[in-house]
């Protein structure tokens, strides 16, 4: 089987605290991954872990086979995985279509007029083309992530990660973001996706992993998980988050 | 009262020649002092360790000092192992020094003031570590380094005055020179005063207009 992402017996710590513990998962192109779990499980550790925001203490990061370490060309990696994070991050001092040209302009080098026309395509992708000229600022928060998901597909990547895209958002903009991610996943997208959006998992996970204390607790179809959890603590996470 | 400003009005050439050396240290010590700035800064947000504490003792040992104290080793004290500098070198780079373990201290608080998720959104779709501070860090910091910037340029403006006293003949001495002959000191002060203000002054309008044009950006 070949893996796009696979870690093996990971292990990460800030400082004296554990955040995994000999971690393993693997992620099949394609496929659509939901974690959830409590603050603190480690959750959104998995996803820097992928794109080496964080380093590991010990175990091995592949990516489509091959071993992330230190000869790996890390700007070349992380254009191949887009990050989507909980609070944006747009660079405020650019507009809607600079954040999403700036990688292509400055990373791949190319030209403004190209670089421009896939801008343009993602805002309409996502919504947005008449917010081209807009600053992160003007923007609403649903607004704001759909160009931070644009920003993250500009460089054409083979997996997205979403760390709790839907967390800062007010409740009436979740469902704008939820849209778009939907729409990914439809055209094939590879997605790793941190939320706490229990009705977005079940619509559109392949694969439903429950993480608590640095482990995988359980994983399975979103039917088991949800519906006939095995673990005592998966029941409880989501007796808790039902209410 | 004994009050004669036609004194200042008649020694007003010689104050302007004043003005223009006391424009010419500041300007100097201002261009090398954020050089010195933007180097110790980079040192300082750096994992170097070594880079990291040559800057950290830098600042430390600048901030601690009196700028006059400094000035005196640059100019009375190093002859005193081989090494003579001209007055004027010794002004401006005594100044600079002063001027960049402050700035240094600007420049590094405003990088840390940024955001750190714009670093990560930055690292996260390709960009390296250098494209990321020029690009999308710098512009986030310099705004934000401004107003204290600002303050800064006026201080070492001011502190310019010192270098009179390694025989600089800027703006303060210059004063000095003309009371000797005039013994109007009240006048002649207070000329000075207002000509370091109205230098000031065009500072901070330049900067204030530089300032709201950031701001709208």
């Amino acid at each position: 089987m070949n893996y796009i992402v696979e870690m093996k017996n990971v292990y990460k710590s800030f400082g004296p605290v554990e955040v995994l513990k000999d971690f393993n998962i693997q992620l099949l192109e394609g496929e659509k991954v939901v974690i959830i779990g409590p603050s603190g499980s480690g959750k959104s550790t998995v996803l820097r872990c992928i794109n080496k925001l964080e380093p590991i203490q010990s175990g091995e990061i592949f990516f489509e086979g091959k071993k992330v370490d230190e000869q790996t060309d890390l700007c070349d990696l992380r254009t191949h995985i887009g990050m989507v994070f909980q609070r944006f991050n747009l660079f405020p001092h650019k507009t809607a279509l600079e954040n999403i040209v700036e990688a292509p302009l400055v990373v791949k080098g190319m030209s403004r007029a190209d670089a421009e026309t896939i801008g343009e395509e993602l805002l309409t992708r996502v919504g947005l083309a008449d917010k081209r000229d807009s600053y992160p600022r003007e923007l609403s928060g649903g607004q704001q992530q759909r160009v931070a998901i644009a920003r993250a597909l500009a460089m054409n990547p083979k997996i997205l990660l979403f760390d709790e895209p839907t967390s800062a958002l007010d409740p009436e903009l979740v469902g704008e973001v939820l849209v778009v991610m939907k729409d990914l996943a439809t055209e094939g997208m590879t997605m790793v996706v941190v939320t706490h959006e229990m009705a977005f998992a079940k619509d559109v996970a392949d694969r439903v992993i429950f993480m608590d204390g640095g482990v995988i607790v359980e994983e399975g179809t979103p039917a088991d998980i949800f519906e006939t959890p095995s673990q005592e603590r998966t029941q409880q996470f989501l007796k808790r988050i039902r209410h | 009262m004994n009050l004669d400003f036609s004194v200042v009005l008649t020694k007003i050439p010689i104050l302007l020649e004043g003005c223009v050396v006391t424009l010419q240290i500041s300007f100097f010590a201002l261009l090398l002092g954020m050089i010195f700035g933007i180097a110790g800064a980079l040192c300082r947000i750096s994992s170097n360790r070594a880079l990291n504490s040559i800057a950290f003792m830098y600042v430390w040992v600048i901030r601690g000092t009196p700028v006059m104290v400094q000035l005196f080793i640059l100019y009375f004290g190093l002859p005193q192992l081989g090494i003579k500098l001209p007055s004027m070198v010794a002004g401006v780079l005594g100044l600079a020094i002063n001027t960049g373990a402050y700035v240094t201290e600007i420049i590094r608080a405003g990088i840390q003031a940024v955001d750190k998720g714009q670093m990560e959104a930055a690292l996260s779709v390709g960009m390296s570590f250098r494209q990321a501070m020029v690009r999308i860090i710098g512009p986030q910091a310099t705004k934000i380094c401004i107003p204290p910037l600002v303050n800064q340029f006026i201080m070492t403006l001011k502190n310019s005055s010192i270098a009179s006293l390694v025989t600089i003949t800027e703006l303060f001495r210059t004063g000095e020179q003309i009371i000797y002959t005039t013994f109007r000191s009240f006048e002649v002060y207070t000329a000075v005063a207002v000509l370091y203000l109205i230098m000031n002054s065009v500072f901070m309008v330049i900067a204030d207009r530089l300032e709201r044009k950031m701001a709208r950006q």
